[in-house]
């Protein structure tokens, strides 16, 4: 990792008596695509409003470009944010509002007419540059927001839950020139999700929060498959949690462990894996791509699988072999 | 009962109700204000006198005509628009200051200062414009207090003043102002005023250039609100002005009342509605741009 | 989502409320000033109150006013609560535009256009002019407030909860009365007391619509206070001041506790 651009120390925000964020270390580094997952509450949309300067922290520091911004106004502050409701002028049109952070900064207009141009080229909406917000789409709106924040070129790009606003379909579409972007401009975005698929599917790093503590970070693939405990397995994606008496029919340690559903192979797939066993298949549902399938030991323990469409499905009421490598249960402490 | 049976039972009476005591009433005014005055009871000429050969028109434009080149109703005209707009202008501002400050409050008191805001305009309006008199005039409270302070010699002449019946009119229509701008605000996403802060923008510029420009329609329709009940007010400058300060809603009054000069009133009554089409106009236009 | 109160906030409320509550204060204060002259304090004395008692005309304008404005409200509740039904649940119908158009114009038309207008009307109608002109013209008024309370409120109000008593075979009229109404109470009683104190407050329809025998109190107020600030009009100020807070206080209680318990 080279230099970090922003360094973030034991930081801690509190409202009232609850600390919605609790002695957070975080660096960032210059070009990075950072992702803070978490739920609701957990502390990650504080930590980016901390870093934009809109919550004071009550303790720790947050340096930016080498430099403390303790007491640093939001408006002097070298980031950029992307709101989750957008926040777009509704009384300007669209080429005032991307245009609005270098007004601020007095650049001259032919300058802000020519940056502002070539912002709007390059997510194609130069045709909407006389339309007042409320005449755009979600995906116009969102496209808007974004420019309005890179087009002063911060130091950081803090994105508060990005996609969220857009419909399903919109939100791949978007996610890919999210990526395209932040790798064409090169700076180093920190977004905000809670949407596992969509962190993953985007960032450099991944970090999930829980109650205001950074709970694990480091690249999403890592995050996924060697969860540190069992709150960032379940934040992270669909998990079976087994533990206690179950972990021993499965031949697991004591303690509790992690398995991702998809890990779980079934019938002749099972063959020759080092863990397994017999179970009933219960219950079979189907997403579209995937086939869920549920087992459940004699005694009653259950287990999730998942497996692709295009494999044939077990039957409900029948028994069959199941297992998985070794590497895929992984020990999660509480 | 059918559909059309239920609709029936609630608009007919309602209908009767505007048709007979909103409508009617001013179609009798418009009517009015093209009669001619008459010593007689009513006072004045019907607009079809029927004579030998069949109908006369008597109606005439003479009181517009009237109103239009007397000195007079010209400066009654001027003084009530600008006294209204001006006291508008004021009561805006404060109202902005007010509900902005109310709602950057801690919640728990939000609501309180919204009531204690509110709470004055449910008392009688006469009585608190009256209250004024005893601040305002020579031997008042104000120009007391200023004396005690040693900061005039001589009392200020507030009272009957242009500036008395802007206090009046601002004191009187205040709510009005305050509750749009109120919802306005509060209806605003408070990330409006972070984004600009966060673009570069100052707090107290990105009021001025973002919140405010963003809560105008609730700032339009206050100002609407209050300035077209202003514009005909008739007790702040009876009360608090004096013959530097002639309004309309007074030359209706004394015209009908005084002059006994009906169509004359009707007349003003008329200029007066013009008036107050003109920013209905401009709003409903500036509405439909949007 | 937490937004600074910065120290200017602080001022400019405190500032607005003292340009607010100052001239109220001070009437209240100085109806209690045993000296006749307005501005010189001569101690505290209730001589002022002692005499109302006496002042035959007062009480009598009062007691008209009193009623005059439980009359007016109540007609313009029930004339502007079934308004503000046909505006917001009746959907199109031919001429709706002009019937907000009728209901909205009272409420921008200055008083005395209004007043005039009606009187004219009273006049060409043949009626004749007493405590009942009085009230139409205070009703014709309040409608417009009712009617916008009331539509307001509705408009709050599912109107699936009148799709679902129709659907389980409810009569239209019949399903108004069951299902929005009963919701509606809290706007139809802030209504009927917005209404109560725009009649309780009104100078000029008065003027133009009383005839003998229907002298309001502001009417009563108004022809001594031309003449004048005197400690006797101080002293029937602060009391009205004080009924009208105290019930508005009162009546706001109840309707928040209407709304809290549904």
């Amino acid at each position: 990792m080279s230099a970090p651009i922003a360094r973030i120390e034991r930081l801690g925000c509190r409202f009232g008596a609850l600390a919605a964020v609790d002695g957070v270390d975080l660096d960032i580094a210059a070009g990075e695509f950072l992702a803070l997952l978490g739920a609701s509450g957990s502390g990650k949309s504080t930590l980016l409003r901390a870093i934009a300067g809109f919550e004071p922290p009550a303790e720790g520091r947050i340096e930016i470009d080498g430099r403390d911004m303790a007491g640093v106004p939001p408006h002097r502050r070298p980031v950029n944010m992307m709101f989750q409701s957008y926040a777009l002028f509704p009384h300007l049109d669209v080429a005032s509002n991307i245009g609005f952070g270098l007004r601020q900064e007095g650049v001259a207009a032919a300058e802000i007419a020519r940056r502002v141009d070539e912002a709007m080229a390059m997510v194609a909406i130069g045709h909407l540059a006389g339309r007042k917000p409320d005449r755009l789409s979600g995906g116009e709106r969102q496209r808007v927001a974004l420019m309005r924040a890179l087009i002063k070129r911060p130091m950081l790009l803090l994105l508060d839950e990005p996609l969220s606003a857009l419909d399903r379909k919109l939100r791949a579409a978007t996610r890919r020139e999210l990526a395209a972007i932040q790798r064409q401009v090169g700076i180093a975005f920190v977004m905000v999700t809670h949407d596992a698929e969509e962190a993953i599917g985007l960032a450099d790093r991944l970090a999930v929060m829980d109650r205001g503590k950074l709970l694990q970070i480091g690249p999403p693939r890592q995050v996924y498959d060697r969860p540190a405990n069992r709150r960032v397995a379940q934040v992270t994606g669909e998990v079976n949690i087994v533990e206690g008496s179950d972990a021993t029919w499965l031949d697991l340690g004591a303690g509790a462990w992690a398995i991702r559903p998809e890990r779980i192979m079934l019938g002749e797939r099972a063959a020759g894996l080092p863990r397994g066993g017999m179970a009933e298949v219960v219950e079979l549902r189907s997403t579209g791509a995937l086939w869920q399938v549920t087992l459940a030991s004699e005694r009653g323990a259950r287990l999730s699988a998942a497996l692709l469409s295009s494999q044939i499905p077990p039957t409900p009421g029948t028994r069959l072999a199941f297992g998985f490598a070794a590497d895929a249960a992984v020990p999660v402490p509480p | 009962m059918s559909e059309r049976g239920a609709r029936a039972w609630i608009l007919t009476p309602v209908w009767l109700w505007l048709g007979t005591l909103v409508a009617l009433p001013f179609g009798i005014v418009a009517k009015l204000s093209i009669s001619e005055q008459a010593l007689a009871r009513p006072p004045y000429r019907p607009l079809l006198a029927w004579e030998e050969g069949g109908a006369v028109w008597q109606g005439t434009l003479g009181n517009y005509l009237m109103l239009a080149t007397d000195p007079l109703y010209l400066r009654a005209l001027a003084s009530s628009v600008a006294l209204a707009a001006g006291s508008t202008a004021i009561a805006l501002l404060v109202g902005l200051g007010l509900a902005q400050a109310a709602i950057r409050a801690p919640l728990r008191w939000r609501a309180l200062a919204l009531a204690a805001i509110v709470l004055p305009f449910w008392t009688p309006s006469l009585i608190r414009i009256y209250a004024w008199i005893g601040i305002l005039k020579p031997e008042g409270y104000l120009n007391a207090a200023l004396r005690a302070l040693g900061a005039i010699e001589q009392p200020l002449a507030i009272h009957g003043s242009w500036a008395a019946v802007t206090i009046g009119l601002v004191y009187t229509y205040l709510p009005f102002a305050v509750l749009p701008i109120y919802a306005a605000l509060e209806r605003q996403d408070p990330a409006l005023a972070e984004a600009a802060a966060d673009l570069g923008c100052p707090p107290w510029r990105a009021f001025w250039i973002v919140t405010v420009p963003a809560a105008w329609p609730g700032l339009a329709v206050g100002g609407l609100l209050m300035f077209c009940p202003a514009v005909g007010e008739f007790v702040v400058p009876e009360l608090l002005g004096g013959p530097g300060t002639p309004m309309m809603g007074r030359v209706v009054w004394l015209e009908f009342f005084n002059n006994r000069d009906w169509p004359l009133a009707s007349a003003a009554a008329m200029a007066l509605v013009a008036i107050l089409a003109a920013p209905f106009l401009i709003h409903q236009r500036l509405g439909a741009r949007r | 989502m937490k937004r600074g109160f910065a120290p200017v906030h602080g001022v400019a409320l405190a500032l607005g409320l003292v340009f607010l509550y100052a001239p109220i204060v001070l009437l209240a204060v100085y109806s209690f000033n045993e000296s006749r002259l307005a501005t010189l304090w001569g101690g505290w004395s209730l001589r002022w109150y002692r005499g109302l008692p006496e002042n035959r005309a007062l009480i009598e304008a009062a007691w008209t006013s009193l009623r005059i404005g439980i009359a007016a409200a109540t007609l313009a509740t029930a004339v502007g609560t079934l308004t503000g039904i046909a505006l917001d649940r009746l959907g199109r119908f031919a001429g709706r535009w002009a019937l907000g158009g009728l209901v909205a114009l009272p409420l921008v038309l200055p008083e005395a256009i209004l007043g005039l207008a009606l009187l004219l009307t009273f006049i060409a109608l043949g009626i004749e002019r007493g405590q009942g002109t009085v009230i139409l013209a205070h009703a014709v008024l309040a409608v417009g407030y009712v009617a916008l309370v009331v539509q307001a409120r509705l408009a709050l109000i599912d109107p699936r909860l009148e799709e679902a008593a129709r659907d389980l075979g409810c009569p239209p009229l019949k399903t108004l009365a069951v299902g929005p109404v009963p919701l509606l109470w809290p706007a139809i009683m802030a209504g009927w007391l917005l209404a109560l104190v725009l009649s309780l407050d009104d100078l000029v329809l008065a003027s133009f619509a009383s005839g003998p025998g229907s002298t309001t109190l502001p009417m009563r107020i108004f022809s001594q206070a031309r003449l004048g600030v005197t400690p006797e009009i101080n002293a029937i100020a602060t009391l009205l001041i004080g009924v009208v807070a105290a019930t508005v206080l009162l009546a706001s209680v109840l309707i928040k506790g209407t709304a809290g318990r549904r």
